[in-house]
């Protein structure tokens, strides 16, 4: 029973390498940490190294690539640069240009993607073959083949509910406000909730520990003739003016004053969604920005 | 270590491989045990010190209460200890955050205690082991504590530390295990039953459990006030789905493990979304704890011998102590008493039997529906948010349906339904049991390769932090 059922998967694993050489579908990732190793993944095991490469947290994810050509976002939601640079050393041929988002500098990587991206087994499978990879998730695919259906689906619920809303005029008004009020009530509390945050000091013993590490990943990577260059996201503006992000830019503004070139931090007032992500309008504006910087650096034509 | 990890695949290889040399066949205890220690101090070595500690005082004491006069007051003293150890280490926390200021002195102090993981599972299995011994009666002692003291302490290490229950149960019984020790022989391992558990639960942790996660981390306080009525009732769902194949599957793993080294540990899930009561529920759900509740607190707290409301409360305190076993929180004690409601309740109001197709049908959803509500309280420990996330399904008719996360909850929770269905027919209808039978390799298979390729990102089992 054991030889057979491994026959069935290694016939199956053969006709769906088949398929996925052979018919290109799109990539299948369905979430927030599988987008992160899919990027991952077509980083490590592309032919070439890409010129210049974005690392950051989740902030960075809104730079818009499309009009940046030559560049790669390594960028990875939910997690800290580290996971980024580390992805970027694992490889032999490194880029030309690495660029270093630096307001979450504090945040640890993440242990869970390093081990699905580089402990042996993982890793080699991946390497062998890409039927193993994120983005060619069997059961990714087919949910994202039926992507159609379901925004067919989300029009119908849109619509049943608003006949909910005729029918029910009076809940109706009572529950729009609801819905008007509600949106503001959780921007109002995650705003509060990040200055919180955002108020409380590290120890130094964390923020030198941090330094120190990114200072090493910095010299590596200069070491190997790699351009280094640190960049802010914007976020709320309430929260770029509090002790803590002030008191992290000075240390790290001091600790790499002479090796490290720093793109401008654009100090127009962002429009956020959730006090510290860009809203996709804002995303276009902060990359037009980033684009221009990069222009004035002879970095893009 | 996770039974999902890379270095538990190679500390598996390697004890299975020198388990059955012949050459080592008069250490094969042994070899389990050194291998069981290095699975558990393999993250945090010091936390071997607690296991070793808890160890001793069970085999020590377990032994004196077979040949000494005063067992009574042995076992006594073995049982208090044996919750003053998990008291202080599980129960600490809340103590700090329920009496004390956290931020200075004493309550600063409880709350910095580490919890040590496997604690509730192997101190239960100690008190196992001291209630068992006293219990059983002469040639049943006899079996459980023969030899010497070095013997029965080698013997008891075994029990307890034996990897594949450690962490996570199911929570052994002395009496059904201790008989099972002795020299195993590969030619009397039934490999592809042990297959069979292995790929089942591994395909329900790392496929179902681990993908899963993904979506119903959007369950938790303020994101879910984000989301619309449907998208929330699919987290809650999927929630539901999710716990059960993290745990039936860590408990499927753990059989089949135990099953490759010869060794049968008892079921300790069958079915239980099938239940058409909550009693039934429970019997199918953590049997192994059920039971342990069952033998170990309701029975000698009186169980049904004093009358109707005596056994109510006794069945009530039970659950909630259960329920508090699960973390050291009020909301799992909340989450306990809500059960004991609902299994007095239905004692008190019995529903007339209806055998009818749609009857029972209605019975498992209303079955379902409570247990998926109670769940909750496992995700979202405050009680607030709780009813926050109640009041969001009311509320939240009108905004964006998110067809990602609901799209991703059905399909990954769909094979949780067909595992339950497939058990259903299978009792039904004998031809249905013939047919899987001849063709199961095929489903192996592709569970198999779905493993390969459709694992989520791997994440520890819910039922560690218990």
């Amino acid at each position: 029973m054991i030889i057979k059922s491994l026959s069935i998967t290694l016939f199956l694993s053969l006709v769906y390498s088949l398929f996925i050489s052979y018919i290109p579908t799109p990539s299948a990732s369905q979430n927030q940490n599988q987008d992160n190793l899919v990027k991952a993944q077509k980083y490590m095991y592309a032919e070439h190294v890409p010129e210049n490469v974005i690392v950051g947290t989740s902030l960075s994810c809104h730079i818009l690539t499309d009009s940046l050509p030559r560049f790669y976002n390594l960028s990875f939601n939910g997690s800290s640069i580290y996971d980024g640079l580390y992805v970027i050393l694992r490889r032999e041929h490194l880029p030309k240009n690495v660029f270093i988002e630096t307001n979450l500098y504090l945040n640890n990587k993440s242990e869970l993607l390093s081990s699905q991206l580089f402990d042996i087994y993982p890793f080699y499978l991946s390497k062998f073959s890409s039927i193993f990879r994120f983005e060619h998730q069997p059961i990714g695919k087919i949910i994202f083949s039926l992507n159609p259906i379901g925004d067919k689906i989300v029009v119908n619920h849109n619509n049943f509910m608003k006949r909910v809303k005729e029918k029910l005029s009076k809940e109706t008004l009572i529950n729009n406000k609801k819905g008007i009020t509600q949106d503001v009530d959780l921007f109002d509390k995650m705003l509060l909730l990040e200055i919180e945050k955002y108020n409380q000091i590290f120890p130094m013993k964390i923020v030198s520990q941090k330094l120190n590490e990114l200072d090493s990943i910095v010299k590596i990577l200069h070491k190997k003739k790699v351009n280094v260059y640190f960049f802010e996201m914007p976020i709320n503006f309430r929260l770029m003016k509090s002790k803590r992000f002030i008191f992290l830019n000075n240390k790290l503004r001091k600790k790499f004053s002479y090796n490290v070139d720093y793109i401008k931090t654009d100090t127009t007032r962002y429009i956020t969604s959730d006090c510290v992500h860009l809203k996709p309008e804002e995303s276009l504006k902060y990359t037009h920005f980033f684009k221009s910087q990069l222009q004035k650096r002879k970095l893009l034509k | 270590m996770l039974f999902n990890s890379f270095s538990f695949i190679i500390l598996l290889i390697i004890t299975f491989f020198v388990y059955y040399l012949p050459v080592f066949k008069k250490f094969q205890i042994s070899i389990l045990i050194i291998s069981s220690l290095i699975f558990y101090a393999y993250d945090n070595p010091w936390l071997i010190f607690l296991l070793f500690t808890s160890v001793l005082i069970n085999s020590y004491l377990s032994y004196y209460v077979c040949f000494r006069k005063n067992k009574k007051r042995i076992l006594t003293i073995g049982v208090i200890l044996n919750l003053a150890i998990l008291a202080f280490f599980k129960y600490s926390p809340l103590f700090a955050v329920s009496f004390f200021d956290v931020n200075h002195g004493v309550g600063s102090f409880l709350l910095s205690i580490p919890l040590p993981i496997g604690i509730s599972f192997f101190t239960f299995e100690g008190i196992s082991l001291l209630v068992d011994i006293y219990k059983s009666t002469d040639p049943i002692k006899e079996k459980l504590v023969e030899g010497s003291l070095y013997k029965h302490v080698h013997k008891s290490l075994f029990f307890i530390v034996f990897f594949p229950h450690l962490v996570a149960g199911p929570i052994l019984k002395a009496d059904t295990f201790y008989p099972q020790i002795g020299l195993k022989k590969l030619s009397e391992i039934d490999l592809s039953s042990c297959f069979k558990q292995l790929i089942a639960g591994y395909f329900l942790k790392m496929v179902i459990a681990d993908n899963l996660k993904e979506y119903t981390f959007w369950i938790e306080y303020p994101y879910f006030e984000s989301q619309s009525s449907v998208a929330l009732l699919s987290m809650l769902i999927g929630y539901s789905c999710q716990i059960f194949a993290d745990f039936a599957g860590y408990s499927l793993i753990a059989l089949g493990l135990a099953n490759l080294f010869g060794y049968r540990l008892a079921e300790n899930f069958n079915f239980p979304y099938i239940s058409l009561t909550f009693k039934e529920f429970w019997k199918r759900w953590h049997i192994s704890l059920s039971t342990f509740l069952m033998k170990y607190l309701y029975i000698p707290m009186g169980g049904n011998r004093q009358g109707k409301f005596k056994m109510f409360l006794f069945l009530f305190l039970t659950m909630a102590i259960g329920g508090l076993w699960h973390g050291a929180a009020w909301s799992f004690a909340v989450w306990g008493a809500f059960h004991g409601v609902l299994l007095v309740l239905e004692r008190l109001f019995p529903v007339f039997k209806n055998r009818s197709f749609f009857f029972r049908f209605l019975k498992r959803c209303w079955v379902f529906f409570c247990v998926t509500l109670g769940w909750l309280l496992f995700k979202l420990t405050h009680f607030d948010q709780a009813i926050q996330f109640l009041k969001s399904i009311g509320t939240n008719l009108d905004l964006h349906l998110n067809w990602q996360i609901c799209i991703n909850i059905l399909v990954y929770s769909l094979p949780v339904f067909i595992y339950h269905f497939v058990y259903l027919f299978k009792k039904k209808y004998s031809l249905w049991n013939v047919i899987i039978g001849k063709v199961d390799f095929i489903i192996f298979g592709i569970l198999l390769f779905l493993i390969l390729t459709s694992s989520g990102i791997s994440g520890s089992f819910i039922y560690f932090q218990f």
